[in-house]
């Protein structure tokens, strides 16, 4: 994984979405320059790294491979696949962080977009302000 | 006499059955999108949805980049990442 761009500093506001999780604005583009609309992602510190939707690997055309050990859950334990992205961005408007071969997985029965500890919570101090409904990313230094 | 009779029968059961049918419309559906994919405009109007994120991203691709997301809906006390 290569962070092709400075770190910024970012402040996510996320009462539109009438949850109590944190959710980031995030984009990935396949390896032709072919990018994804903004994807609404959860902010996920459970979660070793990036998992995706299966649907969503097969649209990057990623080459998936079966992880040695099954994954844990907070549902259970599942089968997982690891692949690289070609570009994950972080970010929206202009204002946006780009990682390209970036580590994902897929996992069985999980349909939704985490973001997890890498890369974003190993290169951000994370301050989540859940009652406020919005959360910092400060570059660590 | 009793033909007249007959007929107040007749038509009070008919305004039942009609009144009763009124009742028994059903309801609108209420549009369960929970597990679905969502593609919503700038004011959050869902303009697209489906199971499969692949179809709702190929949908987004036609608008201009930053005019559209794609999430799902997250209500509180159901998500357990």
């Amino acid at each position: 994984m290569q962070r092709t761009t400075p770190l910024l500093k970012f402040v996510f506001d996320y009462k539109r979405f009438h949850c109590r999780i944190p959710i980031v604005p995030v984009r990935f583009v396949r390896s032709d320059g072919v990018s994804s609309p903004i994807i609404n992602a959860v902010l996920d510190s459970g979660a070793d790294a990036l998992t995706i939707p299966k649907e969503l690997a097969e649209w990057l055309q990623i080459k998936l491979e079966q992880t040695k050990t099954s994954a844990k859950t907070a549902a259970g334990t599942t089968n997982a696949f690891i692949g690289a992205a070609p570009e994950f961005i972080l970010g929206q408007g202009g204002r946006e962080v780009s990682y390209k071969d970036v580590e994902v997985y897929t996992m069985e029965h999980c349909s939704y977009t985490l973001v997890g500890i890498t890369p974003v919570f190993e290169d951000y101090n994370v301050t989540i302000q859940a009652s406020q409904k919005r959360f910092r990313l400060e570059p660590r230094e | 006499m009793p033909a007249i009779l007959a007929l107040k029968k007749i038509i009070r059961i008919n305004h039942y059955r009609i009144k009763g049918g009124k009742q028994m419309k059903k309801k609108k559906e209420s549009g369960n999108n929970t597990e679905k994919w969502l593609l919503v405009n700038k004011h959050r109007k869902v303009i697209f949805s489906s199971e499969n994120i692949a179809d709702v991203i190929e949908e987004g691709r036609k608008y201009k980049l930053y005019e559209v997301s794609i999430e799902k809906k997250l209500t509180p006390g159901t998500c357990f990442f």
